[in-house]
C-alpha cells in the first residue's frame, strides 16, 4: 500500500496550477520550434518549467540538479557574466567606433528601463527595488536583467526573464509600428553618411574594451561583472593572438551557458510565484518598456536632427536597445521599405552595440543606487 | 528637492487614484514614486554622462591612433 501511495504522489498531488505551468512551458517550446523566438533560450526554460511543475519533482528538491544549477549558476549571478563573456566575443565595435556619436542613441534608447521603473513603482504592487528590477526588462538585454532581478526581485525572477526573452524576440513586431508611428516617410527615407574605406586602428579596438572596463569601474563599481565578462570576451576578439579561445567563447560557452542559464531560469517559473496577478503586471510593464526604449531613442534623433544639417534617419534611434544585432536588423528593413537604395545597416549596428554597453551601465547605475 | 517638493502633491493625487481605499498604501506608494523619480534623474542622466564620456575618449583614441583609408 506504501509503495502504491508513493507511485501515486504524483498524480494526487497535481492540481490545476501545475498543469496550466505545464501548459505555459509546452507553449515556449512551441514558440521556440514553430515560431523559432529565441529558440535556444526558450525551449530549455519551456522543459525547465514543466520539470520544475511535476508535484514532488526530484529536479527541485534540496539536491535536485536544477536546484544545484540554481545555486551554482545564479544565486551568484555566474551564468549572466559568462554569457556576456560570449557575447562579448561576438560584438565588432567597429561600427561604433566609426561613428561614436551612436553612443547618444545607445543612452536615449534606455528611456523603458526608468519608464518602466516608474511604472511598476505606481503600480503600488512592489517595492522600488522590485520596481526597478522590472524595469531592467527594458535593457531589452536578458543577462542584465537575470543579475538585477536576482538582486531585487528574486521572486519575480521567472516573470522577469520570461518577459526580456520574449520581448526579445518579439522585438520585430514591437518596434516597427513604434518607429512608423513618431516618423515621416520623409525621414525615414534619410540616408546616412557611410565611408566603408575606412578602417579603425586595431590598437583602438584593443584599447576600447580595456578602457571602458576601467571607466565604467570607476564610475560604478557594480558595473565590474558585467562590463567586464563582455568587454573581457570582446578583447579576447580583438588581441589576434587568442583566435581558438575567442571561437570557444562564442559557440560551446555561449551555447552551454545558454543551455543550463534556460532550463535553470524555466526551473524558476513555478506555479505558486508565477501565476499571479502580478506576473500579468510585469509582463505588461515590460512590453511599455520595449516601446519607450524604441520612442526614447526615436525622439531622441528628432530632437537631434533639430540641430543638425546633415540630419540622421531616425530609425537608427530605435536600435539603441541591447537587442543585438535584431534591431538592427529590423532597422534596415523599415528604412528600405520606403526606398530599397537606403543602406543604414553599418550606423543602425553602432547603435545596436552602443545599446549593449548602455543597458549595462543603466543596469549598474541601478544597482548603485538602490543597493 | 524643490522640485520634489513641487510634485508631491501631483504623486499624491495619483496614488490616491491608485489606492484609494487605502491611505497607508498611498503614502507607502508615495515614498516609491518618489524613489523611483530620483533613480530615474540621476539613472538616466548617469548613463548620458558615461557614454558621453566615451564619446570623447573614442574620439581622442581616435586621434592617437588614426583609421586607415582602403584604397580599393
Amino acid at each position: 500500500m506504501g509503495i502504491l501511495q508513493q507511485l501515486g504522489q504524483g498524480i494526487l498531488g497535481l492540481n490545476w496550477q501545475n498543469i496550466l505551468m505545464m501548459l505555459i512551458g509546452i507553449t515556449l517550446i512551441v514558440l521556440a520550434i514553430v515560431k523559432e523566438y529565441e529558440p535556444m533560450l526558450l525551449l530549455p526554460m519551456g522543459f525547465g518549467a514543466i520539470m520544475a511543475n511535476i508535484p514532488f519533482s526530484a529536479a527541485v528538491t534540496e539536491g535536485g540538479f536544477l536546484n544545484v544549477l540554481y545555486n551554482a549558476g545564479i544565486v551568484n549571478e555566474l551564468f549572466p557574466i559568462l554569457i556576456f563573456i560570449g557575447v562579448g566575443a561576438m560584438i565588432d565595435f567597429g561600427p561604433l567606433l566609426k561613428q561614436p556619436v551612436m553612443l547618444f542613441f545607445g543612452a536615449a534608447a534606455q528611456f523603458g528601463i526608468f519608464a518602466a521603473l516608474m511604472l511598476a513603482a505606481a503600480s503600488g504592487q512592489f517595492n522600488i527595488r522590485e520596481a526597478a528590477a522590472i524595469g531592467i526588462i527594458g535593457a531589452a538585454d536578458g543577462p542584465t536583467s537575470i543579475y538585477v532581478g536576482n538582486l531585487f526581485a528574486p521572486t519575480y525572477m521567472g516573470a522577469i526573464t520570461v518577459a526580456a526573452y520574449s520581448y526579445m524576440a518579439l522585438v520585430p513586431i514591437i518596434q516597427p509600428p513604434v518607429i512608423r508611428l513618431l516618423t515621416s516617410r520623409k525621414e525615414r527615407m534619410i540616408h546616412m553618411d557611410q565611408d566603408f574605406n575606412v578602417q579603425i586602428s586595431k590598437t583602438v579596438k584593443i584599447i576600447f574594451p580595456i578602457m571602458v572596463t576601467i571607466v565604467s569601474g570607476i564610475i560604478a563599481p557594480m558595473s565590474v561583472p558585467l562590463i567586464g565578462g563582455l568587454m573581457f570576451g570582446n578583447l579576447v576578439r580583438e588581441c589576434g593572438v587568442l583566435e581558438s579561445l575567442s571561437q570557444t567563447a562564442q559557440h560551446e560557452l555561449s551555447n552551454l551557458v545558454t543551455l543550463l542559464l534556460g532550463i535553470t531560469i524555466g526551473s524558476t517559473m513555478m506555479a505558486q510565484s508565477f501565476l499571479t496577478l502580478k506576473t500579468l503586471l510585469i509582463l505588461g510593464i515590460g512590453l511599455i518598456a520595449f516601446v519607450f526604449d524604441t520612442a526614447g531613442g526615436v525622439i531622441f534623433a528628432k530632437i537631434v536632427n533639430l540641430f543638425l544639417k546633415k540630419k540622421i534617419n531616425p530609425i537608427i534611434g530605435a536600435c539603441g536597445i541591447s537587442a543585438f544585432p535584431m534591431s538592427a536588423r529590423i532597422a534596415q528593413k523599415v528604412a528600405q521599405k520606403e526606398d530599397p537604395t537606403n543602406f543604414i545597416l553599418m550606423p543602425a549596428i553602432g547603435a545596436n552595440v552602443s545599446g549593449q554597453i548602455g543597458s549595462i551601465i543603466a543596469g549598474a547605475v541601478v544597482l548603485a543606487l538602490l543597493s | 528637492m524643490y522640485l520634489f517638493s513641487q510634485l508631491l502633491p501631483l504623486i499624491s493625487l495619483s496614488t490616491s487614484v491608485l489606492n484609494p481605499l487605502n491611505e497607508q498604501n498611498a503614502l507607502l506608494t508615495n515614498h516609491v514614486i518618489l524613489d523611483a523619480l530620483i533613480v530615474m534623474g540621476v539613472g538616466f542622466g548617469s548613463v548620458f554622462l558615461v557614454l558621453t564620456l566615451f564619446y570623447f575618449l573614442v574620439l581622442l583614441l581616435r586621434k592617437l591612433f588614426p583609421e586607415t583609408h582602403r584604397e580599393d
